[in-house]
C-alpha cells in the first residue's frame, strides 16, 4: 500500500449566515449550513478517488475546502504529513490545484495564455527566466494543444480546448494533488471523452493524485480507482470502484446507482425511487438518509452511523443495518 | 385514411448571427404517431432544440423557417394563419422545457397555472378546471395535491417544479409532448422519477413523446425510436435497440462509443477527432467527413442522404462497411484523437 | 425576392461600419471638436475677449461667421475657445473621480468587512447631498474658477465609480479564474491589478462617457448661474446666460453654444454605446 498523500479527520465546513441586528440583540445564533459535516477520508498517492453525490450534498464544498479556497470550520486536514492551518504557505498552496467546471468562467478573459502561464511560473520560480518559453511549449504539448495557442485569448477556444488550458495552468504549478470539480460536466459527450482520456494519461505519466468530483456516475466509473459517495455533508460509502459498483452496501448508494440511466440496449429503468433531498439546515441525531431509506428501523433515529468496514477490504459504509 | 399525427417534410431553418447566416437545420423529415416515443440526440449546436422550436413556431426573432412543410393531424401548418396555427399547436402539443423555474410564472400559484388552459382555452367552469388541475397534479405524482394547489413555484423543489411543468403540458390533453432536455438540470434520483413518470404517461394516456437530449442513456431508457442529429440533419434513424446494437453511421457509432457506461469500465473512452462544422459556411460533402475514421474520396464531394440501407436508416456512403476501417483506428489508442 | 433582402442587409451593414458605425461616428465627432478647440488660434484670428463696440450684435457674415455679441466679440471665436475650457474641465473633472472611485470600489468589494460598511455609508451620505448646494458652497470657499468646479464634481462623482466597480468586483471575485489565481498563490495586489481590474473596469469606462456629458452640463449650468469660470473668459454656459436677452432678435448668440453642448453630449453618448458593444462582447 502506497503512502497517504492527503487525508482529513472529521473535516467540516459550516457556512455561517449573517445574523441580523435584531437577531444579535435577541441573542439568536446566526443561520449555519453544515455543507461538509465530519468527513474522514484518505487519498493514496497516485490514485484517483471519485466523489459522487447529488447537488447540495457538499461534494464541491469539500473539494474547495481541500484546496484551501474555503477555510475549514472543524476537523483537520493533512497534506504530505503536514497539518494545514488556516493560512497555507506558498509551497503548500502550489501542491494542491483545481480544475474547474465552467470552462468559460475559469480563465481570465483579458489575459493571453502565455501571460497566464508565465505569471505563475515566474512567481513560484519554477523555471529560470530563459526556460519559461520552453516550459510553456512543454505544457501545451502535455495537454494536447498547438503551440500557437499560447498567443491567443481564452475566447478564441472551444469549451474542450479551454478545459485543456485550465489543466495546463494547474499543471504549471507542478502539483501533487489535482482536484477536478465537475471538470467535464459542461462539455459535449465526444469532448468529454477526450478530456477524460487526457486526465488518465496525465495521471499515468506524471503520477498525479486526483480527486474527481462529479455528479456523472458513469464518468466517475471510468476514471476512478476508488469511489466515495456523499450524502448531506457526509461520506456514506467508500471503497474500490469495482466493489462499490458491483456490490453497493449503503441503501443510498444502491438508490443512486439504480437511478442512473444505462447504455445496455433494452434496459429499463429500475423502480422509481421516492423522496427528495431533505434540508441541509436540519439537525440530525441519527442517520441522515433515514427519511428516504427503504430499510430504516427505529434505531436509525437515534444512532449516527459511522463508516465501518463491510464485505471486502477497504470497502466502508455508514449504515447500522449492515 | 390514416395520416401521421405529426409529419415534418424537408424542414430548413436559418439563423442570422453576427458571423453570418447559419444553416441550423438543413432538411429534416420525420413522422410521428400517437403513442410513439422518439429521442432526438445530438451535441450542442447540432440543431436539436431548434427543430422543436421550429415545429412549435417558437423560433427566436433572428431565425426563420426557409422551406419545408409541417403537417399536424393531417393539416398543413403553412395553410393556416398565425392565430389558427398557434391554436392547433396548443391543442395537439404540450411542451416541457429544461428550466422549469423559467417556464413557470413566479407570481401565480401552481394550481392556477395548471388550471389556466382548461379554464381559458377549453372554457371549463372554475370548479371543473380546479378539479382537473388536482387530478393532473396527482397524475404526475405531486404529493398532497390539494394543499399544493395554492403554493407558488419557488416554494417547490426542482423535481416538483418539473412535475408541475409536465402537468401544465398535459393540461390541454395534448396528443404529443415535446421535452427539451427536461431532466438535464435535475439530480439523478429525481431524473429517474421524472423519466419514470413520462414512461407511465405514455403507457397510460397514449401520449406521444419527443425527447430532445444529449444523453444517450436517457434515450435508451425511455424511447423506442431514435434520431441522431449532426450539423442540422438526421444522420441515423431507427429503433433504439437496433441503433444501439448496430449503429449504421460512423457518427452515431462514435457517439455511442464515447458515452461512458456506468455498467462497464473501459481502458479508454473513444473520442471524436476535431469539432463540428461551422454551419455559417457551405457544407461540401458529408459534414462528418473531417472527423470520420472511415472517410473516403466520395465523402468529401457528395453529401449522403438519409436512406434505408438495411438496418437503421443512415446518411452514410459506407453504412454497411465503415466498421471495417475501425481495426486500424482503435490501435492508435485514442480513438484517432490528436 | 431573397436577393433583395440580402442586398438591403449588406447596404445597412456598410452604413454601420460592421455593426458599430455609430461608435466611429461619435469618435469622429469628438475628435473634430477637440481639433477645433486645440487649433482655435489658427482657425480664427479674433481675440475671444476682444471687444469691438462699433460692431455689436452683427448678424452672421463672411467676416463674423456666427456674428458678434452685445460687446462686439466674435461668437465663432468664443465658441472655439469655450470648447477649450469646457472640454478640458469636462475630461479633467471625470479623471479624478474615476481613479478614486475605481480604487476604493476595488478595495471595498474585495475585502468587504468594516471598511466596506464604512465606505458604503459615506457613499449613501454623498448621494443624499445636493450637488449644486455643494458646488455653490465650494465656489464661495475656493473662489470661482475651474478648480472649484473640478473639486465639487470630484467630491460627488467618485461615488458612482465606486459603486459600479464594487458591484462588478463582488460578482467577479466569485468567478473561477479569480479562484484559480488565488490557488496559484499570487499576492492579492497582483490579483486585484491583473485579474480583477481589467475585467471590471469596462463598466466604469462606459459610464465615464455619459459622466463627461454630465460634468460638461454641470460646468455650463454653473456658468449660466454665474458661478463658473469668471467672465469675460469664453465659456459656453456664460455665453448662453449673457446671450439669452437677445434670443428673439439675435437667436444665434445663445443658441449656438447650447447646440455645441448638445453635439458634445451626442458624440460622447455614441462612444459610450459603442463601448458597451465592444467591451461587453
Amino acid at each position: 500500500m502506497s503512502e497517504i498523500i492527503l487525508s482529513t479527520e472529521d473535516l467540516s465546513k459550516h457556512f455561517i449566515g449573517k445574523s441580523s441586528l435584531l437577531g444579535k440583540i435577541r441573542g439568536k445564533a446566526p443561520l449555519s449550513i453544515p455543507a461538509v459535516d465530519g468527513v474522514t477520508i484518505q487519498i493514496e498517492s497516485g490514485s484517483t478517488v471519485g466523489l459522487v453525490g447529488e447537488s447540495g450534498c457538499g461534494k464541491s464544498t469539500l473539494g474547495r475546502t481541500l484546496v484551501g479556497l474555503y477555510p475549514a470550520t472543524g476537523g483537520s486536514l493533512t497534506l504530505l504529513d503536514r497539518q494545514m492551518g488556516i493560512k497555507r504557505s506558498l509551497q503548500e498552496r502550489r501542491l494542491v490545484q483545481m480544475i474547474f467546471q465552467d470552462p468559460f468562467a475559469s480563465l481570465n478573459p483579458r489575459m493571453k495564455i502565455r501571460d497566464m502561464l508565465t505569471e505563475i511560473l515566474l512567481f513560484h520560480k519554477l523555471v529560470e527566466k530563459e526556460r519559461v518559453e520552453e516550459r510553456c511549449v512543454e505544457l501545451m504539448n502535455l495537454v494536447g494543444l498547438p503551440v500557437n495557442a499560447l498567443d491567443s485569448y481564452p475566447r478564441q477556444f472551444s469549451g474542450g480546448q479551454r478545459q485543456r488550458i485550465g489543466i495546463a495552468r494547474a499543471l504549471a504549478l507542478e502539483p501533487k494533488v489535482l482536484i477536478a470539480d465537475e471538470a467535464v460536466s459542461a462539455l459535449d459527450v465526444s469532448v468529454q471523452a477526450s478530456i477524460v482520456n487526457l486526465l488518465l494519461d496525465l495521471k499515468r505519466d506524471l503520477g498525479l493524485t486526483m480527486l474527481f468530483i462529479s455528479h456523472n456516475i458513469a464518468i466517475v466509473r471510468q476514471i476512478s480507482d476508488r469511489i466515495a459517495v456523499m450524502y448531506l455533508g457526509r461520506i456514506v460509502e467508500e471503497g474500490p470502484t469495482e466493489d462499490v459498483f458491483n456490490n453497493p452496501q449503503h441503501p443510498y448508494t444502491k438508490l443512486l446507482l439504480s437511478s442512473v440511466p444505462k447504455m445496455t440496449p433494452g434496459s429499463k429503468l429500475g423502480e422509481a425511487p421516492t423522496g427528495e433531498l431533505p434540508s441541509m439546515q436540519a439537525k440530525y441525531l441519527g442517520c441522515r438518509f433515514m427519511s428516504r431509506c427503504p430499510i430504516a428501523i427505529d434505531a436509525c433515529k437515534a444512532t449516527d452511523p459511522q463508516l465501518i468496514q463491510v464485505s471486502s477490504a477497504g470497502h466502508l459504509a455508514a449504515c447500522i443495518n449492515l | 385514411m390514416t395520416h401521421p399525427l405529426l409529419s415534418v417534410r424537408d424542414l430548413h431553418v436559418e439563423i442570422d448571427t453576427p458571423r453570418g447566416l447559419l444553416k441550423a437545420i438543413r432538411g429534416i423529415s420525420l413522422d410521428l404517431n400517437a403513442g410513439d416515443s422518439l429521442g432526438i440526440v445530438g451535441e450542442s449546436g447540432s440543431g436539436k432544440s431548434i427543430t422543436l422550436k421550429a415545429i412549435l413556431g417558437l423560433l427566436p426573432k433572428n431565425a426563420r423557417v426557409t422551406s419545408g412543410e409541417i403537417f399536424l393531424d393531417g393539416v398543413s401548418l403553412n395553410s393556416l394563419n398565425a392565430p389558427k396555427r398557434a391554436e392547433l399547436l396548443a391543442e395537439k402539443i404540450g411542451i416541457v422545457f429544461q428550466d422549469a423555474i423559467a417556464a413557470l410564472n413566479p407570481v401565480m400559484t401552481v394550481g392556477n397555472q395548471i388550471a389556466e388552459v382548461p379554464r381559458r382555452r377549453l372554457g371549463w367552469s372554475k370548479e371543473k378546471s380546479h378539479q382537473r388541475a388536482i387530478e393532473l397534479m396527482e397524475l404526475v405524482g405531486i404529493p398532497e395535491a390539494e394543499a399544493r394547489f395554492h403554493v407558488y413555484p419557488h416554494q417547490l423543489s426542482g423535481g416538483l417544479r418539473q412535475r408541475v411543468a409536465i402537468a401544465i403540458a398535459l393540461s390541454g390533453n395534448p396528443q404529443l409532448i415535446f421535452c427539451d432536455e427536461p431532466t438535464t438540470a435535475l439530480d439523478v434520483t429525481i431524473q429517474a422519477q421524472v423519466l419514470r413518470l413520462l414512461m407511465d404517461l405514455r403507457l397510460k394516456e397514449k401520449t406521444g413523446i419527443v425527447f430532445v437530449t444529449h444523453d444517450l442513456a436517457v434515450v435508451n431508457e425511455i424511447c423506442e425510436d431514435i434520431n441522431v442529429m449532426y450539423a442540422g440533419r438526421f444522420v441515423e434513424s431507427g429503433g433504439v435497440q437496433e441503433c444501439f446494437q448496430n449503429p449504421s453511421h460512423p457518427y452515431a457509432y462514435s457517439l455511442l462509443k464515447s458515452a461512458p457506461d456506468m455498467e462497464h469500465q473501459v481502458e479508454r473512452l473513444f473520442s471524436i477527432l476535431g469539432e463540428a462544422p461551422d454551419l455559417t459556411k457551405a457544407v461540401n460533402g458529408c459534414p462528418f467527413a473531417p472527423r470520420c475514421f472511415a472517410v473516403t474520396e466520395i465523402c468529401r464531394s457528395s453529401e449522403p442522404e438519409l436512406r434505408n440501407q438495411g438496418g437503421p436508416f443512415s446518411a452514410c456512403h459506407h453504412s454497411s462497411t465503415f466498421k471495417q476501417s475501425l481495426g486500424a483506428v482503435e490501435l492508435t489508442a485514442d480513438g484517432g484523437q490528436k | 425576392m431573397s436577393t433583395n433582402i440580402i442586398r438591403g442587409k449588406s447596404f445597412t451593414k456598410k452604413l454601420n461600419f460592421n455593426g458599430n458605425g455609430s461608435f466611429y461616428f461619435g469618435i469622429g465627432l469628438i475628435t473634430f471638436l477637440i481639433i477645433l478647440a486645440v487649433a482655435a488660434p489658427l482657425i480664427s484670428h479674433f481675440d475671444p475677449t476682444g471687444q469691438d463696440l462699433l460692431n455689436t450684435l452683427v448678424p452672421p457674415s463672411r467676416q463674423h461667421w456666427l456674428g458678434t455679441d452685445q460687446l462686439g466679440r466674435d461668437v465663432f471665436t468664443r465658441i472655439l475657445y469655450g470648447a477649450r475650457i469646457d472640454l478640458t474641465i469636462g475630461f479633467a473633472a471625470v479623471l479624478l473621480p474615476f481613479i478614486i472611485g475605481t480604487t476604493l470600489g476595488l478595495i471595498s468589494g474585495w475585502f468587504g468587512g468594516w471598511f466596506d460598511s464604512l465606505l458604503m455609508r459615506i457613499v449613501d451620505t454623498t448621494i443624499a447631498f445636493p450637488f449644486y448646494v455643494l458646488a455653490i458652497a465650494l465656489v464661495f470657499v475656493v473662489g470661482p474658477g475651474p478648480k472649484a468646479i473640478i473639486l465639487a464634481i470630484t467630491l460627488v462623482g467618485w461615488v458612482a465609480y465606486c459603486r459600479i466597480i464594487r458591484a462588478a468586483v463582488l460578482v467577479a471575485k466569485e468567478l473561477d479564474y479569480v479562484h484559480a489565481a488565488k490557488l496559484s498563490g499570487l499576492p492579492t495586489a497582483r490579483i486585484l491589478r491583473k485579474h480583477l481590474l481589467p475585467n471590471v473596469i469596462s463598466q466604469a469606462i462606459i459610464f465615464s462617457m455619459s459622466d463627461i456629458v454630465l460634468s460638461i452640463l454641470a460646468i455650463v449650468s454653473l456658468g449660466y448661474l454665474g458661478l463658473g469660470v469668471p467672465i469675460p473668459t469664453a465659456e459656453w454656459g456664460s455665453m448662453i446666460q449673457e446671450g439669452q436677452a437677445y434670443i428673439l432678435q439675435q437667436w444665434w448668440i445663445p443658441t449656438i453654444p447650447g447646440l455645441m453642448v448638445v453635439v458634445t453630449g451626442f458624440g460622447l453618448s455614441l462612444i459610450g454605446d459603442g463601448l458597451v458593444k465592444r467591451l461587453n462582447r
